[in-house]
């Protein structure tokens, strides 16, 4: 231990209890980043407790990988883990050491992929999750032989004891200390052995003088299975010379090809071995039925269980929108203040407009999100940690089979409710690029929290006083469940078409793991949710605050003074001619709306003239047959920053309050006679369909590493968009909602 | 023939006799555990189904049931 970092990998299968232990190691002190090397971010932390190593040693920094069922990657994520283990440049920060989490309740699918790892030849330590569970069932393990059987330290690691992270550095020191692990590849038999042996070390060799895991200990299966692209000019020549081997001796199977035969027998080999040497040492009472089957018994049932999944996302949104709603009020209320107060204290000037109008402006907007996404995501990392969200995505894939996707495209878009962000990164467990691609792609149609105070301003101006179905409830009401159906049908009817069109394939197959049911701990479930949203204040938060800047500026330059002037000089005479306080009401009153229409006229002169006016002005026409007129137009521009913004938009430009509770601005905008309840409609169906974030274009570029892919979206948002709009003011028309 | 993972009736066990036709989805099949010889209980059918195997549980879409050769 020469180094002043020792790097150890924490991996294992999904649901193995990983990061929960990587969170008791670290005490939840990590860094999410890119890993050097790969362009996915990875979690990690260093050993909080450092009184447990001996003195002098080096840090511990451990490294969360995702989990993964095998090396042989299936899905983006699972990709992650063999990049980040084989990769060996030189000065590369590959993990030194391995602590691979096995959860014993699941032994032998967990021991497979803790083989392969095994195979890799580093120093590791095996640690045991869910010991306490086996013990509850009366079942029993022999560790002390199950670390003979497998050559490396095993601890029990289980999550709720202190005395696991002491175990664990004890058995990481011994795996340290440990001369060098010899190869350990496990053959499926001699012959194969005989055949195979030579070819593998060479192989090895190469990989090894390339400097590709790290100590050239890649298996002879695993040469097999690297992906094409990967195979480099040292290595090409014995590639060719495995595959012409493998073709010699896998032929069992005729229309399989060699190298599949190979990959399977490998496969096969481990399982057998696992049976022989491990099974014996696990002693697991067949229990009758264990209390996850009878939960299960109840929650995957036909009728029960979608009832009980209706109830659950009823839940969900419920705690969404209560929960939030005051916190949002609250950091609206505080930007206000600290824009008002920077506003006053600061000297009037550009300087002053930009920092309240663009950046105290911008933060608050990204800020504003943050209460749903934390409180969506709490919901999700707890319903995830108990285990309910697999059994969603199992009830939900019949229903996503139906539009050409699978139940593993069910959280990524449950998340997108929150905002499509977060939503398109999580869709990398998702196998298949197509189906992956059209996940993204329809994700940001599904109604995130920025489109709620659009809603909210339109329907509680020109609906919310009607009753609807009987006077049940009222339109208002339901008209926003409307605008959220619309959301979630146009996305499975655009996942329907892109799977029709230019991504096609065939119904994905869905494999998916129910892990036993288990009460998450609330501190995870807290990391979880701070982990997301610092991840969404960098990704997204920096788009849009750096979209509002710009915006800001396209709202205010080109600058017009000689025309501000004009409207300055009206205004101050007016002010001149002010009646005094005790003057009849009605003349005060008059005189008021003198200075507010004098207001309003300067604003759109003023906007008129500017960069977004002109833009705005020019696209007029294209939005006229929508019912558009140009505030709206200015408005829509001015909500590519963040689409709440047309709230705050409208208000200036009608020259009244700017949220969507205001009185005011509901006034305004009933009393605007270009304004009625079918141009409401054309607008809301607007901000269901129309791309309108720049954050979402990101990530959509980041995830898919192109960008055609942002393109289309982009086209596709806007053409939908326009076309929706347009048969839905027309139909409003048609039904007589265009009058006052 | 053997009969297919999709044919068994709820509650019955059976063993993997051999997988089929599904390429890429089969490996990682048989990494999850679906081995031959390995011991498999259809808990519920349909699509998807769900398979408990090797003290796991395991959802399988119908294409993939039908994979999976039993007897």
């Amino acid at each position: 231990m020469l180094d002043q970092i020792l790097r150890v990998a924490v991996a294992g299968n999904p649901n193995a209890g990983k990061s929960t232990l990587f969170n008791t190691l670290t005490h939840g002190r990590e860094k999410t980043g890119n890993y050097p090397g790969i362009t996915t971010e990875a979690k990690r932390g260093l050993w909080h407790d450092l009184s447990l190593f001996p003195a002098g040693a080096p840090r511990v920094e451990l490294l969360d990988l995702p989990g993964a069922y095998s090396l042989h990657a299936h899905s983006p994520e699972e990709a992650v883990s063999y990049r980040v283990l084989s990769d060996g440049a030189p000065g590369s920060e590959a993990p030194q050491a391995l602590i691979v989490v096995v959860d014993v309740m699941n032994l032998e699918r967990n021991l497979f992929y803790a083989l392969q790892l095994l195979e890799l030849g580093r120093p590791t330590v095996v640690a045991l999750s869910m010991t306490d569970r086996l013990a509850a069932q009366g079942g029993t393990l022999q560790l002390q032989r199950l670390a003979e059987v497998l050559g490396v330290p095993v601890v029990d690691a289980r999550r709720d004891d202190p005395a696991t992270p002491k175990r664990l550095a004890d058995a990481l020191v011994q795996a340290m200390a440990a001369p060098g692990a010899e190869r350990r590849w496990i053959w499926p038999d001699a012959q194969v052995e005989a055949s195979f042996r030579d070819l593998a070390d060479r192989l090895a060799e190469a990989t090894a003088s390339e400097r590709r895991g790290a100590d050239g200990t890649l298996g002879w299966w695993l040469s097999s299975q690297v992906e094409a692209g990967e195979i480099s000019p040292a290595t090409a020549p014995l590639r060719a010379e495995l595959d012409a081997l493998a073709a010699r001796y896998f032929t069992g199977e005729p229309g399989v090809p060699a190298r599949d035969q190979m990959a399977r027998a490998a496969i096969e080999a481990r399982y057998a071995w696992i049976d022989r040497k491990v099974a014996p040492l696990l002693d697991l009472p067949a229990s009758a039925e264990s209390r996850s089957d009878r939960i299960d018994r109840v929650v995957t049932h036909p009728v029960a269980g979608p009832l009980l999944f209706l109830a659950t996302m009823g839940l969900l949104f419920q705690l969404m929108f209560v929960g939030a709603d005051p916190l949002i009020s609250r950091i609206e209320e505080a930007f206000g203040a600290l824009g008002r107060w920077l506003g006053g204290a600061l000297p009037q000037g550009p300087l002053n407009d930009l920092l309240v109008n663009g950046i105290v402006a911008g933060v608050g907007s990204v800020v504003v999100f943050l209460p749903q996404i934390a409180i969506l995501f709490a919901l999700l990392a707890f319903l995830d940690g108990c285990g309910y969200l697999a059994r969603a995505a199992f009830l939900m894939d019949r229903v996503m089979a139906r539009v050409g996707l699978h139940g593993k495209s069910f959280v990524p878009l449950l998340s997108s409710f929150a905002c499509a962000i977060p939503g398109i990164a999580s869709t990398r467990t998702i196998e298949r690029e197509n189906d992956r691609f059209i996940t993204i792609l329809v994700a940001p149609l599904m109604t995130c929290s920025a489109r709620l105070p659009v809603y909210a301003l339109l329907l509680a101006t020109f609906f919310s006083d009607r009753p609807a179905i009987g006077g049940v409830i009222n339109q208002a009401a339901l008209g926003l469940f409307l605008l959220y159906f619309l959301g979630t049908a146009g996305a499975l009817a655009m996942a329907w078409l892109l799977r029709k069109t230019l991504l096609p394939g065939s119904r994905p197959p869905l494999i998916l793991e129910l892990p036993p049911y288990r009460l998450p701990r609330a501190r995870d479930v807290w990391y979880e949710v701070r982990e997301r949203c610092i991840g969404f204040a960098k990704d997204a938060g920096t788009v849009i605050l750096a979209t509002t800047i710009l915006l800001w500026a396209a709202m205010t330059y080109p600058r017009a003074p000689e025309v501000e002037a004009r409207f300055d000089a009206q205004l101050s005479a007016l002010h001149d001619t002010a009646p005094a306080a005790d003057a009849p009401l009605a003349a005060v009153a008059a005189h008021r709306v003198q200075v507010l229409r004098l207001q309003q006229e300067r604003h759109h002169a003023v906007t008129e003239r500017t960069v977004a006016g002109r833009v705005g002005h020019f696209i007029l026409p294209v939005l006229r047959p929508l019912g558009f007129n140009e505030q709206i137009s200015i408005g829509l521009i001015a909500s590519l920053a963040a689409r709440e913004v047309l709230v705050s938009s409208l208000g200036v430009s009608y020259g009244v309050g700017d949220d969507e509770e205001s009185q005011g601005l509901r006034m305004a905008l009933r009393n605007d006679p270009r304004m009625n309840r079918a141009t409401a409609i054309s607008i809301l169906v607007w901000f269901v369909f129309a791309f309108q974030c720049f954050a979402t274009a990101g990530a959509v570029r980041r995830e898919t590493r192109s960008w055609k892919w942002p393109a289309l979206l982009v086209g596709y948002q806007t053409l939908l968009a326009w076309v929706a709009s347009f048969v839905a003011y027309r139909g409003a028309l048609w039904l007589g909602l265009g009058g006052p | 023939m053997h009969p297919t993972l999709a044919q068994l009736p709820a509650g019955r066990t059976a063993r993997v006799t051999d997988l089929r036709g599904c390429a890429e989805s089969c490996q990682r099949l048989m990494e999850m555990g679906f081995t031959r010889g390995t011991l498999v209980e259809v808990l519920l059918r349909g699509t998807p189904s769900l398979i408990r195997l090797r003290h796991g549980r395991v959802t399988l879409s119908a294409e993939l049931a039908q994979a999976v050769l039993v007897g």
